[in-house]
This record gives C-alpha cells, sequence and structure tokens, in this order.
C-alpha cells in the first residue's frame, strides 16, 4: 500500500515522537471532520438511537436488545496473563459518524476531509485513484464512508457494501445469516458487539462464482472517547471463493480506545474463504499510555462439505489484543487454516491463537504461530485443537514458534489439545529462538546492511505465514514489522 | 463445608496423638489451608479435565490395620531378598520389610524418623518453596500417617535399589496419607522405587501421597513411581524435587492399570549445570484415568530439562497432560524440551493435552510438543505379511512403544518389575478395537 | 594490503584494555599466522578487523588498501567492510534460523555486487555459481536450502565459512580459530578448501592456537601474540618452535 507522503502533521505530539525515534506510528494523525455524534454511556435508549439513526426494520432492533439485554448478564472476562484497567462502558459514544456521508455510488459529497484521510492511510476511495483489483469498503469511526468498484461486483453477483446498506437492501440474507456463527449469546464482547454494532462490510458471493476482485475493508477509528464495533458478514455460496483483506489504524491518543469487532464467515459445499489482516491499531506509547483495546470474535464456520476457511493475520498494533480467529469444520473433509504473526513492543499485551473444532469426518486444519516479543511486552499462543467423537480421520498439525528480543519481554504458548476420537491424528509443535546481536554482526559482516540483516531473520522467522498473505499484504506486512523493530535489537 | 472435608477433619481429629506439639500446630495450621482451598472444581484451570465431582461424594475411613491376604502377584513383584520398605494398607509390615544397611545412607520409617531426626524433620516440612502448593499437599502435611525418610550421606554412590511398597489388601475405603523424603547430600547417588500397588484388589481408596527429593550438589537421584491399582481407587500424588548445582534428577512414572489418577511432578532447578529428566509411560484401559502435570521451573542459566510423556489408551480410558516450562528471565542458556506421545486405540478413548511454555529470557532453546495418533498401518500391514495376526501386530508394536520407554531406566531390577507392572495392560490390547 | 599501526582495543563498556599496539603489515599474496596463549587478544583482533561492536578502538589505524586507494576502515560498518573485500571466518559461526544459505549468500553476493557497480546475478544463475563453489570444496548440496548454520556439525559449520568465502571472493581474509574442535579430517578439508582459494591478488591472516593447522597452510609469517602486543615476528619454523616447547620461553 501507498505510504502517506511527508505532509504536515496535524498533532503536536506526533512530531516530537518522530523525531525521538525511528519507529514512528505513522497512522497517529487526527482528522478534524465535522461529526455526528450521540452522547457518551449505554442503555435501552443509545440502541433504539443507533437503530433509527440507521433506520433499521423492527426485527433488527429486536436482535439489538435481545443482545444487550443478555449482555447485561454477563461478567467482563478476566485474563490470567495480563490485567488492563477498568473499561468505563457508560464513557464511549455508540455512534460517531462523519456529517455529509457520501452516498451510494458517489463520494463526490463526502467531506474532502475524509477522502484525504483515507488516502494518506494508502487507501484511494476516488473513482480515478482507486486501487486496480481491490474492492475497498471504508469504515472511518462507526460507519462505513465508500464502498468502490461495486458495479463491477454487481455483475457477477457479488454483493458487497456495508452491512448497514445489507439491512436495507438485502434482509432476508442478513436476517438468515446474523449470528449464525457467533451468537449474540457468545462471549461478553460478542454480544456488547451485537447490541451496538454500527457499521461493518457485507459479502456475499453466490453460487460457482469466483469472486474477479480482492475485497477489502479499512477501519479508522478517528473519534475520541469512542469505541468501534463493527460487525463483518461474509456467505460464500456453493463453490464460490474470495479473498478478504482487512486493514486497521487508528490516531495517537492518550486514553484507551476500544475495539470489539464481530467477523463471521460461512462456507457451503466446495467453498472457500481466505480471510488476512494486517492490525496495526495504535498501540500506546513507550510507558504504555494508550492504544487501543482490540478484543474481537472472529469465527468462520465450514458448514459445506469440501470447504475451507483460511485466516491470516499479521498483529503488530494495539496495546491489548485479544483475538482468536477460529474454525467449526463441520462439513466432512472440510479445512480450516491459521497462520499468524504476532508482533508486541513497547508494553504490548497480545493474547492472540485460534480454535479449530472438528466435527466432520476427515477434517483437517493447520496453525502455524509466529510471536515476536519486543521491549517489555507480553506475547501469548492460545489455542484449542478439538476433536468431536464424529470427527472420524481428522488431523491437525500446529506449530507455534516465538522469538524473544531482549529480556524484559515474555512469550508463552499455551495450546489446548482434546481429542476425543481414536482415529484422529495431531501434532502440535513449539519452539523460542532468538534475534541478537551476534546475529546481526554475522550477517553484516557478509555485507548485509543492518536493515536488510533484520529483514532476513525476520522474513526466515515468519515466511510460513507471509506466503499466505496476498502481495501487497506481505509487501507492507514485512515493512510494517522491520519498522517496528528497528531499535529494539542490536 | 463439603462432605468430603467434612469427613477428613473427622479423620484428623481421631488420628493418633502423641506427636510433638510444634508437628499438631503445624497440622492443624495445614488443614486450615485445606479448608481455605477446598476441593479443586473443573473451573480451576490446573483441574480443567479431571472432575473431581465423584471423589468430593465419596466417604472415607482411617487407617486399620493391616488385613487382607497378600496377593500371590506381590511375591513375584517384590524380590525379598532386595531391600524393602513395605507398607500394607498405610501400615509398616515389618515381615515383608527388609531394611538392610546401605553403608552411607540413612533410611527409616518417618515415624521413626520424627524421633531420632526431628529437627531435621521439622525443618523440612516447614519448606513452602518447593514447587506448586494445592489443597492436596496441604491435606498431606495434615494428616501424614506414615512414610520413608532417606538420607545419602556426603559422597556416598550406591547401585543398590531401595524399593518402598505402598500395598493395599484391605476392602475398607481407607485414605492413606503418605509422606517420602529422599535428601541427596552433596555429590551422592542412589536409585529409589516407589511402589504403589493393590494387584486385584477392587476396594475403593485413596492414597494421598507426597514425595519431596532435595538433590544437592553434584548429586544424581534415580527415581521411579510405579502404580497399579485398584480400579475403584483414587491416587493423588504429588512429588516435588529441588536441583541445585550439577545435580541430576532422573525421573520415571508408570500408571498402568488403575484406577482414577493424578499424578503432580514439579522439579524447581536452582542450581547451574543441573539437569531434570521426567519421563513417563501410562498404559490403561477400561474407563481408567490418568492426569499427569509436570511444572519444570528454571531459575538459573545455564540447565537442561527433559520431559517425555508416552501414553497407551484402550478401551474408554482417559489421559490428561498439562506439562509447563517455566523459563525465568535469568535463565540463560536454558535447553528444555518437552513431547507427549500418546497412542489412541480405545474407540471411546480420549486424550486432553496441554503443553507449554512461558518464558521470560531470550537466549534459550525450548521446544515442546505434542501427538496423538494410531499405530503405522504400514508396520502393522508388513506384520501381518509375515503371518502375524492383526491383533498380535497391533500388540507387539504398542509393546515396543512402551518397553522402548522403560529402557531408559538406568536399574534392570526395576526395568523388569516395570515390565512385569504393564503385562496386563499389554494384553488387555487384544481384546481392543480393530 | 593491509597496514594496522599502533593498534590499542578494550571491550565496550570496560576499562581493561586487551590489544596494546598491534603492528603489523600483509601483503597480498602473502599469508600470515598469529598464534599466541588464551587471551593473549587473537581473537579480539580478528572481530576488531571484522568491525564487531562489543570493541572499542582508542588508538591506532586499520589501513586497507584496494584499487591504489588507502582507506582507514575503522569507521567503517561490518557491512562496508565486507563489501570492500575484507571477510572473517568466525570461530563460532552464528546459527541463523529460518533463513537459507542460499537465500543468505545470494543476497550478501549481490550487494558485493552492487558495491563494485556489477550487474546482480538472479536465483536460478547464483544457485549455479554456488553449486560450483560446493563442488570445489566438495560439499554437499543439502546445504542450499538449509538454514544457515542451524543443526550443522561443527566441520559443517566451518565449512560453510569457507563456503561463504568462496562465493563472496574477498582480498583479505581472516581465519579466526577455525581449526578449534575439528577432527583431523575436517581440518584438511578446511585447508585445502583455502588453498584452493589463495592466489597472488589476496591475502590471508591465519589466527589459531595450536601449530598443526599451519602443516596444511603453510605461512610466510608467523607472529606470536601475547598480552596485546606482537612479541615475536618470523618465518613459519617459528610455529614448530612453539609446538615443541610451547609458549613459555618466548615470555620471558
Amino acid at each position: 500500500m501507498i505510504k502517506p507522503s511527508d505532509e504536515k502533521i496535524l498533532n503536536e505530539k506526533t512530531i516530537e515522537e518522530n523525531q525521538l525515534s525511528r519507529r514512528e506510528y505513522q497512522y497517529g494523525f487526527t482528522t478534524d471532520i465535522e461529526m455526528d455524534r450521540i452522547p457518551k454511556g449505554l442503555n435501552e435508549e443509545t440502541i433504539r438511537l443507533i437503530s433509527e439513526k440507521k433506520n433499521e426494520p423492527e426485527w433488527m432492533l429486536e436482535w439489538r436488545l435481545k443482545a444487550y439485554k443478555h449482555w447485561l448478564t454477563l461478567k467482563e472476562p478476566t485474563w490470567p496473563n495480563f490485567e488492563y484497567g477498568p473499561i468505563d462502558y457508560q464513557g464511549i459514544s455508540y455512534y460517531t459518524a462523519p456529517k455529509n456521508k457520501p452516498k451510494l455510488d458517489s463520494l463526490d459529497d463526502a467531506d474532502p476531509e475524509l477522502i484525504k484521510t483515507f488516502e494518506r492511510l494508502g487507501i484511494p476511495l476516488t473513482e480515478q485513484k482507486r486501487l486496480a483489483g481491490v474492492a475497498v469498503d471504508a469504515v472511518f469511526d462507526s460507519v462505513s464512508v465508500g464502498t468502490t468498484h461495486t458495479k463491477e461486483l454487481e455483475k457477477v453477483g457479488v454483493i458487497f457494501c456495508s452491512i448497514s446498506e445489507a439491512i436495507q437492501n438485502h434482509p432476508e440474507l442478513v436476517k438468515k445469516y446474523l449470528g449464525a456463527v457467533v451468537p449474540y449469546s457468545d462471549n461478553f464482547f460478542a454480544a456488547l458487539n451485537s447490541a451496538v454494532f454500527s457499521d461493518g462490510s457485507f459479502c456475499y458471493i453466490p453460487k460457482g462464482v469466483t469472486c474477479p476482485l480482492e475485497l477489502s475493508t479499512y477501519f479508522r477509528i478517528n473519534a475520541a472517547e469512542s469505541g468501534q464495533f463493527e460487525r463483518t458478514l461474509i456467505i460464500a455460496e456453493e463453490g464460490s471463493y474470495v479473498s478478504y483483506l482487512e486493514g486497521c489504524t487508528a490516531p495517537m491518543r492518550d486514553e484507551n480506545q476500544l475495539h470489539a469487532a464481530v467477523v463471521e464467515i460461512l462456507t457451503l459445499d466446495n467453498a472457500e474463504v481466505k480471510y488476512s489482516t494486517v492490525q496495526n491499531w495504535y498501540a500506546g506509547d513507550k510507558e504504555g499510555k494508550g492504544g487501543v483495546y482490540n478484543f474481537v470474535t472472529k469465527r468462520g464456520k465450514c458448514e459445506g462439505a469440501n470447504s475451507k476457511i483460511s485466516w491470516t493475520q499479521v498483529e503488530a498494533g494495539s496495546a491489548i489484543t485479544w483475538k482468536y480467529p477460529s474454525v467449526i469444520l463441520k462439513g466432512d473433509n472440510s479445512i480450516g487454516e491459521f497462520y499468524s504473526v504476532a508482533l508486541t513492543s513497547h508494553k504490548m499485551e497480545a493474547d492472540t491463537g485460534t480454535k479449530m473444532i472438528h466435527i466432520g469426518k476427515n477434517t483437517s486444519s493447520t496453525i502455524v504461530s509466529k510471536g515476536i516479543s519486543t521491549d517489555e511486552s507480553n506475547n501469548s499462543y492460545r489455542g484449542l485443537v478439538k476433536f468431536l467423537p464424529s470427527a472420524e480421520n481428522s488431523r491437525n498439525y500446529s506449530q507455534c514458534d516465538s522469538m524473544l528480543v531482549g529480556n524484559k519481554c515474555s512469550a508463552n504458548t499455551f495450546p489446548y489439545i482434546e481429542a476425543n476420537n481414536p482415529t484422529a491424528t495431531l501434532e502440535h509443535e513449539a519452539s523460542t529462538s532468538k534475534i541478537n546481536a551476534e546475529q546481526l554482526f554475522y550477517l553484516t559482516s557478509r555485507g548485509l546492511d543492518l536493515e536488510q540483516a533484520i529483514s532476513l531473520v525476520i522474513n526466515g522467522f515468519c515466511k510460513e505465514v507471509f506466503k499466505e498473505l496476498p502481495l501487497e499484504f506481505a509487501t507492507e506486512a514485512v515493512k510494517l514489522l522491520e519498522m517496528k523493530l528497528e531499535g529494539s535489537v542490536g | 463445608m463439603s462432605n468430603l472435608i467434612e469427613n477428613f477433619k473427622t479423620l484428623k481429629n481421631r488420628a493418633e496423638t502423641g506427636h510433638p506439639a510444634w508437628l499438631n500446630t503445624f497440622q492443624d495450621e495445614r488443614f486450615a489451608n485445606f479448608e481455605k482451598a477446598g476441593i479443586p472444581t473443573v473451573k480451576n484451570e490446573e483441574w480443567k479435565y479431571t472432575n473431581l465431582a465423584q471423589l468430593s461424594k465419596e466417604k472415607f475411613d482411617a487407617l486399620t490395620d493391616s488385613e487382607g491376604a497378600i496377593p500371590e502377584e506381590y511375591n513375584t513383584y517384590v524380590n525379598k531378598d532386595e531391600l524393602n520398605i513395605v507398607f500394607t494398607n498405610g501400615t509398616l509390615n515389618n515381615e515383608l520389610s527388609n531394611i538392610t544397611e546401605i553403608s552411607g545412607v540413612e533410611i527409616k520409617t518417618l515415624k521413626n524418623a520424627l524421633v531420632e531426626n526431628e529437627e531435621e524433620i521439622k525443618a523440612i516440612l516447614a519448606k513452602n518453596d518447593i514447587g506448586n502448593t494445592d489443597a492436596f499437599i496441604e491435606l498431606n502435611n495434615a494428616l501424614i500417617n506414615d512414610g520413608v525418610f532417606i538420607k545419602a550421606k556426603k559422597g556416598t554412590v550406591s547401585e543398590e535399589l531401595i524399593h518402598i511398597v505402598h500395598l493395599t489388601t484391605t476392602d475398607k475405603p481407607i485414605v492413606n496419607n503418605i509422606r517420602t523424603i529422599i535428601v541427596l547430600e552433596e555429590s551422592t547417588e542412589i536409585n529409589v522405587l516407589e511402589s504403589y500397588v493393590a494387584f486385584g484388589n477392587n476396594a475403593k481408596y485413596l492414597s494421598n501421597s507426597l514425595t519431596d527429593c532435595f538433590v544437592n550438589d553434584n548429586a544424581t537421584l534415580h527415581y521411579v513411581k510405579a502404580q497399579t491399582e485398584s480400579e475403584a481407587s483414587y491416587h493423588i500424588g504429588n512429588t516435588r524435587v529441588s536441583v541445585e548445582r550439577n545435580a541430576n534428577f532422573k525421573g520415571f512414572t508408570l500408571t498402568t492399570n488403575s484406577g482414577f489418577t493424578r499424578n503432580e511432578l514439579d522439579i524447581v532447578i536452582n542450581g547451574e549445570g543441573s539437569d531434570g529428566t521426567l519421563h513417563s509411560l501410562y498404559s490403561i484401559f477400561n474407563e481408567q484415568h490418568v492426569d499427569n502435570h509436570t511444572s519444570v521451573d528454571h531459575r538459573v542459566p545455564n540447565c537442561t530439562s527433559n520431559q517425555l510423556y508416552k501414553g497407551i489408551l484402550n478401551d474408554a480410558s482417559h489421559a490428561v497432560f498439562n506439562g509447563k516450562i517455566f523459563v525465568r528471565d535469568i535463565a540463560q542458556q536454558t535447553n528444555s524440551y518437552q513431547l507427549n506421545k500418546n497412542l489412541l486405540l480405545g474407540k471411546k478413548a480420549h486424550v486432553d493435552t496441554k503443553p507449554q511454555l512461558e518464558i521470560f529470557a531470550d537466549d534459550v532453546r525450548c521446544t515442546h510438543g505434542a501427538t496423538i495418533g494410531q499405530l503405522e498401518e504400514d508396520e502393522i500391514f508388513y506384520l501381518q505379511t509375515r503371518g502375524v495376526s492383526r491383533k498380535d501386530a497391533i500388540r507387539i508394536i504398542a509393546t515396543g512403544f512402551a518397553e522402548e520407554s522403560v529402557e531408559e531406566i538406568k536399574l534392570k531390577a526395576i526395568q523388569s518389575k516395570l515390565l512385569y507392572l504393564l503385562q496386563p495392560s499389554i494384553d488387555n490390547l487384544s481384546h481392543g478395537q480393530l | 594490503m593491509i597496514e594496522i599501526k599502533n593498534l590499542h582495543a578494550h571491550v565496550e563498556g570496560d576499562g581493561t584494555e586487551i590489544l596494546k599496539g598491534i603492528d603489523l603489515t600483509i601483503n597480498a599474496g602473502e599469508i600470515h599466522a598469529i598464534m599466541g596463549p588464551n587471551g593473549s587478544g587473537k581473537s579480539t583482533l580478528s572481530k576488531i578487523i571484522a568491525g564487531n561492536p562489543e570493541y572499542e578502538v582508542t588508538e591506532g589505524s586499520i589501513v586497507f588498501e584496494r584499487d591504489f586507494k588507502k582507506i582507514d576502515i575503522l569507521e567503517l560498518e561490518p557491512e562496508e567492510r565486507a563489501r570492500m573485500g575484507i571477510f572473517m571466518a568466525f570461530q563460532y559461526p552464528v546459527e541463523v534460523p529460518g533463513v537459507t544459505t542460499s537465500l543468505f549468500l545470494r543476497t550478501a553476493f549481490n550487494e558485493v555486487c552492487k558495491a563494485h557497480g556489477v550487474d546482480e546475478m538472479d536465483a536460478l544463475d547464483f544457485n549455479e555459481y554456488l553449486k560450483s563453489k560446493m563442488a570445489m570444496l566438495d560439499m554437499d548440496d543439502k546445504f542450499i536450502n538449509r538454514p544457515v548454520n542451524v543443526d550443522f556439525s561443527g566441520g559443517e559449520k566451518k565449512r560453510n565459512e569457507i563456503l561463504q568465502m568462496a562465493v563472496l571472493n574477498p582480498m583479505f581474509n581472516v581465519l579466526d580459530e577455525t581449526d578449534s574442535g575439528l577432527d583431523i579430517d575436517s581440518m584438511r578439508i578446511v585447508a585445502d578448501g583455502v588453498n584452493k582459494l589463495k592466489n597472488d591478488n589476496n591475502a590471508f591472516l591465519v589466527i589459531t592456537h595450536y601449530q598443526r593447522l599451519l602443516n596444511y597452510i603453510v605461512p610466510d609469517y608467523v607472529h606470536i601474540l601475547h598480552d596485546g602486543k606482537i612479541i615475536r615476528s618470523e618465518g613459519k619454523e617459528l610455529a614448530l618452535q612453539v609446538e615443541e616447547k610451547g609458549y613459555d620461553w618466548l615470555l620471558s
């Protein structure tokens, strides 16, 4: 993706930060834009208000209210390996949208600041500049501000729009599939999301269609004291295929921002969905002040036989990441994959992994997780592989490697493996290794410069994951990691 | 308060008096800790896969005098010419015991040690920085009935087997709180086998054992625990080991044909240049349950540890493995390895395994892994083409898998005993699936 | 080719001086050996030549001459030295997990090409080039796709160092105790490799504790390093004397 040019940086603090360290967070700027925002706080009225603003049908409001009532009965989870300050759910504004929201098919009416913001993030939205080969849905705070290439997609019958539009235009599909994979009762944050989700992407690939473009959603939290609660729903009908990309950034702010998204994927017979994420939310400063709490529920269900869901993620941001993209392997011969690189620096906490639930016969899953911890951060892999008694002849292969840079960080591996079928085969391997001054000296003494040396080691460590990413994303991911690692090594 | 805790409280009050005052105070405190901790439930992460709900409903009796006949198998298993310390139903059996002297090694019952080595035992009991504490450790401390104290004096190296036998013959639901203390002074090496056997007895009883091993500088302890107990029994065993500079702990645990077993083995590596080896074999069938918990805590640099837990599961048996490698920030150059391999043969057998790494030092090499699988069809087929029946082929290959483990034990005398205990579970493979 | 003058150095952040004024001149086509007891500063010297940041030079210079230009290399980064044609074979070659030998060497090789304005080589051509060098050193092709030094035996690691030397074709080569820990067969292979690579345009500095290696790589000069200084320089016979009498007679 295109990097923003050296234009005027809006935030004083950002400038200082940039001078202090080469490891700047280059997406830390804020956008000055007129916002429509509802008052802070959460109650039944808030939900009615959100629903009303979005002009939602009655069934949608009812679903939200059910979720809200259920949420009230739940206790916020605590986590064994780290602590975070209490989240004030009444101190968040649950709906923040740019005024002059562009209408469908015409970004001309959009606030020019908004278009500029996405351009700085490397996501041109306008007709002239938009990225070739990738259709983008851009989500700014609570709402989707524009989706590109919709017409091209319509020709083959692919529906790619914001979920708000889908609720209006394809209610039968939304009604049928929303919550089918992640019910509102699933967990604390999923319940909260179900009650207040403001936007997100919706994607429907009809029977037999291979989506001609990569679909992508770009998330941006801008407003202070707001949370982002987007909801993404991807349905792949029989024999279809889609590759989906997701990117995220947020400004540098001293207070924490909450991001509690839900992503649901459903594949029917012979369908395949590939979902790639490069997550670079603001991670807080060196002292651990500020940053995004990234508490998301991502789950796919291989409903049909021979279907496949593949998650690839590069997690390099957020103060706290707590995320387990999972696959329920229900269809016989279905395949689940999870490829992850998680890099933590400063005082970041990442607890990420996956769940592979084998239900169907001959199902197989692969897990490759690479954790890199630097500074005083804490990086954990937590995963579950479960074979139900029905999962005859199923297989799993897991590999979890950690790399530590420095002596104040930690790397943990917590794999849970439950085998209830004697024909299951499972192999789990994990290791730790290091990147150190000695290694870098060895490489540089052969003529490589420091950047090349770091990049070579990181690429070597992460190559199994990077090769799963679409090409542009892979390049961006490598650059992102190099930038974050510089200064920690050597 | 749960019935079981009430039950234990009554047993504690009924327990014999005549203890020194400090011991009574100590045991009161420990019982209070036990009450506070309570019986763990599956909500406790450490007990996620081992449900004590059934145990909580049981009612246990105090120890009774030795009763019940000595089973035939006992005489095959125990060589009466070797050094044996035998407890039947929790009480020292003088007739069966053969506490010969090994020069440089002090061996006695805990009861005697409490009189003869009072200060030493008092100090050891007071130590609470060895490995984890949990409800059952507290319970053992509160209710210790007897056990063994072994001390190898500086420089002693012995190849002789020290065999501690806990034999259950009664049909009463007794609860047996056994405590074993093994101290190796500098530059010593000894071999200890602790056997928990019932041989065909089907009684319901609870063994709650605690073994503490102190391996001092340059010493090597070969410690084997072997279990073949009643299928209705409960066995909760904690083994805590501290390893000092240039010392080695070589541990092996065999669980076969038992009831409900939970074994926790915690090693604390305290001195540089030392090694901890924890190997295990479990071979179970019917509805037997084995839960192995391990923890290796690397507190100093330049040490190694090695865990290999192998299991064969037939019928509807259930195995749990939860292994932890913990590397502290100063423990650089740690080399640690952990593997759990399971052969899942029974149609309803299941395995829950959780090998964990928690690492805070950057210059270390740690690997862990777990495998769950069946026998290689190629291998079975190969044997079949040579005229072996399918069932026999399975038995032969599984035996190989098991024996390979046992052969790593140093003393042949121990190897042959373990193979003897293994036999019933191996024979059982012939009536398994496939 | 290289001229070391009055070189003083200590460990970064530690005041103890290890090198206390080294003077050494090496010309193209020459092989020099440095011998000395443990702790005399032998390995420090080689690390400083390669540019290891662990050491700080307090006085003196190391001037490297190439294409009639003289440059003091002390201010240069390790990679800049490498690209100029300075190579050190490590005493303990470092393991780099995940990075294959072929990718590593191709990147390094192309950096050297770039520095000299020569066209870079693509992966296919490079692998052919690499294989030819491996054949010369009697190395197995399997190394190409294995991560650098990971799970290599001691002998394989040292051979890999010589392979890198062959591929990068440097002018000035430092062998830092390349013989340590090798059995006689492995040592012979390493020495044969060096002898094949030696020509009139390059030079070698062989650092060793034992005379044994010098039977195979025959030096023109032998220097004895003691307490951070060269205390004696003679022809190859000096090594034999050390072998026979040890170091003590030189130190008194």
